[in-house]
């Protein structure tokens, strides 16, 4: 106990606790990695400190370490060989350090025993191959807030990992090779990527899957067999996608699913039989996506007792969806369905609708509203204006014909005095000739100013 | 499954009774997490950096009842953050950003008791959430930026006030508040709550009493308890009298009076809702005093019952009622069903005669439109009229006046050839002296016109002719622009026959003198009184008048020899060119006048050009002046290479004055070495 407490280093803390001696550096401001540790040490906190390289053998000899944490530090190299001598290490911890970008593919060598790994936040693009592959023990991976555009190939052969977070990775695709070998994964998180494509068979390894997070990604379709042979998922998230339509083919293996995700979409269709297999539901949601109908063949042949999320769809409330209005009072597990369509009933709850019966005892659907009452409305004014505008043209056109019959009538005496006067005309041919005279003068004093002064412009 | 940045716990022994509790306290975590467990019953998310809810971010957490968001940088949430949290009866966001709280996202929560906003920095709470604060027993808005509150706020909870009396063997319900450490403001707005720390017992309790004053500024480190507010009271309410009893059909006047500061506003209800239409008055003779007059007319049964009369101000309400009662009488009762029929009967005449009236206007404006149709049609036409009547004048009376000469002119030279041609036959009639006659008539052929205008004027003096004994038939043969000819007729034949016997036997100097011992020509210019003797050869009954000026009148007369001259032997002519001269005149005029407009603007617009022109040449030779000043300043200063360029051109323009000038190579030499000054003084 005592030595402990004796070899501490000197910016740290260090304390006897139920699981051994734990050194707490945390926020020293060490700028290099302490040269001394206690033997005895069972967990060292070396976050949110400045440290940059780690070198080979950097902790020494520390035979009971099992936890070191280094996060929030500015590691841009870390030596391979730098956790040598730490032979019972399960928990390493190097998130958040973002100047670190490539590890080398030794770095985790000797580990192992290592459980956990905190990649998180050191915007890794790629990681090689075999980085992981000396990692047999290794059952939990930690690599969200990096920029891997694929899934690592470095996942492939870890027969024992069961649980991987890559959320906002910047991942495009699930490729039928990226999760071979996988046998014993139980929850695979890719939200928030960019995933467009997944392809057949891409989770085929995947038989222990449980956890499938798929949501607030890019998929606008999904091939038939996506999903094929993932007998024991239990939630499927598809969420915040650009599904346009629910194909009959996605679930029919998946008869242990309990919760299914696909509010946030595009979907305006449902086939039939969509969710035929899926006895074992607790909660479907289809809220926030683009139905205005929803058949209750989607969950036939079999029955859905499970919770229904409905909300922020354009619904037709016609007869198609009484099924639904009396399950609804019935089971009282499906709320807040509002009515965009028809007209009579829009912005009504389902529930409040009224569906009335024929004599027939048939269903009748709400009335749309008539609009045909209001189609007459702006007809008169148009004609009310051409009135007014042809009436005004008319004043228009009869004002001005008298001055028009005049100016004729002028002009017919005009002819006649020229034709009396012969002699006259001799007299304005003279003046005619002067006029030209004139002209023509003036013309050529307008050239020769022009031919004289344009140059000096130039 | 747990969020990778959260950590999830299971609480109780069995695994269908315990719950979940999850709790996310990463400081790198910036967004709500997605995808927690969905039998979440308490969520912890603390100390992080998120920054926003979004829309229906936990409406999948059916169960959760616990949401604590406390210590993070949350500044905004949406109205529908929480949606479908139907179960939540606590919502924590103590330590956040928040500068405002959506309200109306308490509805989506129907079991929220617990609203915890302390340490934000709320700066207002708006009058919609007076309707969403119903259901919390425990709000806390301390340590925020709160200036004043709605004045309906602590209204909110005045149901709790009910409680005791309905049950008074439970327990009082009372509802928890936090306002303290915020810069009050004070004022008549925030008096209720102000009362409210002066009272023990209120349904309402402060989590801490002790409130202090930010503003006004005399108010100011003062504390709630001590506080006395100017012009600020509860309105009082004061009613004319609380029991009326009145006859059925009279009139009933209820007066409500009601005092405070700020004038308080008053409104009338009744007991049973029912709604009162009656007139009401009201008015405010000075601040804090305010009255209201109800009035009922005709009353009837339906009308009794309790008129309360509400007061309302900023610092509270107050109310009175007045109990109405009818009263009525058989007899009373009939006399208004009497009364209700006559006038009934008295519409049914009327009826009649609106209708009589309505058909005697529209008969009237039957013919009205006729009327104007009538009137309006004589005057367009009349304008029509006057139209053409009014612009023809001007502009078309010479043309017609000329047309009008014209075709008369041409009617009387037919009818003057015609004339003359009925004439002539006895004329050829005699031998020798027929052939002469002839010869005279085929000069007289070719200027047709000049005749038949001539022919025209002697028309018109025809009546002076026919009077005349000796001579007849004075008119103008010939018209050229200075000289007239005139030709006449003698009355007596046996005068004619001797003359021109006369002539063909004797000679020729005696045949003259016959014709000037004859008749005598005389003419002058019109208005003038001197005669004027013809001074030229005269044949046989005519004469040639020369030296005329043209464009005048002027009168000639002939009369025998010895006689002196008498009007009915005179004529007055002038001549047709001058009349064509003027037409002309006024042709040159119209044409020279066009030329002139638009001649002119253009030799003003060359004009204008020329001088633009030399105006900008001036500027030309500024410039090179300025070039030239700049040239000799630069040179003082040889430093830069493009100086130096500069002063080599000047080198150059030295050479070539040294070139021009006589000097001898020594000079020249001397003058290289020197200043530039001196060598001009040289040159």
């Amino acid at each position: 106990t005592e030595a402990c407490l004796r070899a501490c280093p000197a910016a740290c803390t260090c304390s006897n606790v139920e699981r051994g001696c734990s050194v707490r550096c945390d926020r020293a401001g060490l700028q290099r990695v302490p040269t001394e540790f206690p033997c005895e040490a069972a967990s060292i906190d070396l976050d949110r400190n400045g440290l940059r390289i780690l070198g080979e053998r950097a902790f020494g000899t520390l035979p009971s370490l099992r936890c070191l944490s280094l996060r929030h530090n500015n590691l841009s190299f870390i030596t391979p060989g730098a956790f040598k001598g730490l032979p019972r290490l399960a928990e390493l911890r190097l998130a958040h350090n973002g100047e670190l970008r490539y590890l080398h593919v030794r770095t985790f060598a000797a580990l192992g025993r290592l459980r956990r790994l905190d990649l998180a936040a050191c915007r890794l693009f790629s990681v090689p191959e075999r980085l992981l592959a000396e990692l047999p023990a290794l059952r939990e991976l930690t690599a969200f807030d990096n920029l891997f555009r694929r899934v690592p190939g470095a996942l492939r052969g870890l027969a024992n990992l069961t649980h991987a977070h890559f959320e906002r990775s910047r991942i495009e695709a699930v490729a039928s090779s990226s999760l071979l070998g996988m046998r014993r994964l139980r929850s695979l998180s890719l939200q928030a990527n960019r995933v467009r494509a997944v392809h057949a068979g891409a989770f085929g390894d995947c038989v222990a899957l449980e956890h499938l997070l798929l949501n607030d990604n890019l998929l606008a379709s999904l091939p038939a067999a996506a999903f094929r042979g993932l007998r024991r998922l239990r939630t499927l998230n598809l969420g915040g996608n650009a599904l346009g339509s629910v194909a009959r083919g996605w679930f029919s293996d998946l008869a242990e699913l309990e919760l299914l995700y696909l509010d946030r979409n595009s979907i305006t269709f449902v086939e039939e039989g969509a969710f035929q297999n899926l006895s074992g539901l607790l909660a479907l949601h289809l809220n926030g996506n683009r139905l205005t109908v929803l058949s209750w063949a989607a969950f036939q042949p079999g029955f859905f007792l499970g919770r229904l999320f409905l909300f922020r769809n354009p619904w037709r409330c016609d007869c198609h969806l009484e099924w639904l209005r009396d399950w609804m009072e019935g089971s009282g597990r499906v709320a807040d369905v509002a009515c965009a369509s028809p007209g009579s009933v829009a912005g009504q709850d389902l529930s409040q609708v009224v569906f009335e019966r024929s004599s027939d005892g048939i269903c009748v659907d709400p009335d749309e509203l008539n609009f045909t009452t209001f189609s007459p409305g702006p007809s008169p004014e148009p004609v009310a204006t051409t009135v007014s505008r042809f009436s005004s043209l008319l004043s228009k056109l009869l004002a001005p014909r008298a001055p028009v019959e005049e100016v004729a009538n002028t002009t017919w005496e005009l002819v006649n005095v020229s034709l009396n006067d012969s002699f006259r005309s001799h007299g304005v041919m003279v003046m005619c000739y002067k006029a030209t005279f004139l002209f023509t003068s003036c013309l050529w004093l307008s050239l020769a100013q022009y031919v004289v002064l344009g140059p000096q412009r130039d | 499954t747990c969020p990778s940045q959260c950590s999830c716990e299971y609480h109780g022994r069995h695994e269908g009774s315990g719950s979940r509790s999850v709790l996310c306290n990463d400081l790198d975590m910036n967004e709500v997490p997605t995808n927690l467990p969905v039998d979440t019953a308490k969520l912890r998310i603390e100390k992080t950096v998120v920054r926003r809810i979004p829309a229906e971010a936990f409406y999948y957490l059916v169960e959760l009842q616990y949401l604590w968001l406390t210590y993070n940088s949350v500044a905004s949430i949406e109205t529908r953050s929480f949606y479908n949290l139907k179960q939540l009866h606590e919502l924590r966001l103590d330590g956040n950003s928040l500068t405002e709280f959506p309200w109306a996202s308490l509805l989506d929560m129907p079991h929220l008791r617990t609203l915890d906003l302390h340490n934000n920095r709320i700066t207002s709470v708006t009058n919609e959430a007076v309707r969403y604060l119903r259901n919390l027993t425990c709000l806390d808005l301390s340590s925020n930026r709160l200036t004043t509150l709605p004045p309906d706020f602590l209204d909110s909870w005045s149901h709790l006030a009910m409680t005791p009396s309905r049950s008074p063997d439970l327990p009082p319900k009372r509802i928890i508040l936090g306002l303290q450490d915020n810069p009050w403001f004070c004022d008549c707005h925030i008096s209720k709550v102000i009362e409210l720390s002066k009272v023990a017992d209120h349904a309402a309790v402060l989590l801490d009493p002790l409130m202090v004053c930010s503003e006004p500024e005399y108010l100011q480190g003062i504390a709630f308890q001590r506080v006395e507010l100017e012009k600020c009271l509860k309105p009082s309410v004061m009613m004319s009298a609380t029991k009326i009893t009145s006859a059925l059909g009279s009139n009933v006047l209820l007066r409500c009076d009601a005092k405070g500061y700020p004038t308080p506003q008053l409104m009338w209800t009744r007991s049973d809702s029912s709604p009162v239409n009656a007139t009401v008055i009201q008015e405010s003779p000075g601040e804090g005093v305010r009255w209201s007059i109800l009035s009922l007319t005709g009353i009837t049964y339906r009308d009794a019952g309790d008129y309360s009369c509400k007061a309302k101000n900023l610092a509270g309400t107050s109310e009175a009622v007045v109990t109405v009662t009818v009263v009525g009488v058989a007899t009373t009762t009939l006399s208004p069903d009497t009364s209700e029929r006559s006038p009934g009967e008295h519409p049914e005449q009327n009826h009649p005669q609106p209708g009589l009236g309505r058909s005697t206007p529209q008969s009237k404006s039957w013919l009205w439109p006729g009327l104007s149709y009538t009137s309006s049609h004589p005057t367009s036409s009349a304008a029509a009229l006057s139209t053409s009547t009014l612009s023809p004048p001007p502009s078309s009376l010479p043309p017609i006046f000329s047309a009008a000469s014209a075709t008369t002119s041409v009617r009387t030279s037919i009818s003057g050839s015609t004339v003359r041609t009925s004439h002539r036959p006895p004329l050829l009639h005699p031998g020798g002296k027929s052939n002469a006659k002839i010869e005279k008539n085929g000069r007289k052929f070719p200027p047709l016109s000049a005749s038949k205008k001539e022919e025209l004027a002697l028309m018109d003096q025809a009546a002076p002719m026919e009077t005349n004994i000796t001579i007849k038939d004075l008119r103008v043969a010939r018209e050229t622009g200075a000289s007239v000819t005139l030709t006449w007729s003698s009355s007596s034949s046996s005068s004619s026959s001797s003359s021109s016997s006369s002539s063909s036997s004797s000679s020729s100097s005696s045949s003259s003198s016959i014709q000037e011992s004859a008749v005598t020509v005389l003419y002058s210019k019109y208005g003038e009184k001197d005669l004027l003797l013809v001074d030229a050869d005269y044949g046989k009954n005519q004469a040639t008048i020369n030296g005329l000026e043209p464009g005048s009148q002027y009168v000639a007369c002939v009369c025998p020899k010895g006689v002196g001259p008498r009007e009915d032997q005179c004529i007055t002519f002038s001549t047709d060119r001058v009349e064509g001269r003027d037409s002309q005149w006024s042709l040159l005029i119209v044409v020279t006048s066009s030329a002139c407009v638009i001649v002119v603007p253009l030799i003003c617009f060359l004009l204008y050009k020329v001088c633009k022109l030399q105006c900008t040449s001036d500027p030309f030779w500024e410039d090179d002046l300025s070039k030239e000043t700049y040239i000799q300043f630069e040179t003082l200063s040889p430093r830069s290479q493009s100086i130096g360029e500069l002063w080599t051109r000047r080198h150059k323009d030295d050479g070539e004055k040294l070139l021009l000038c006589s000097r001898s190579s020594v000079d020249s030499q001397m003058n290289l070495k020197s200043d530039g000054h001196r060598a001009e003084y040289y040159c």
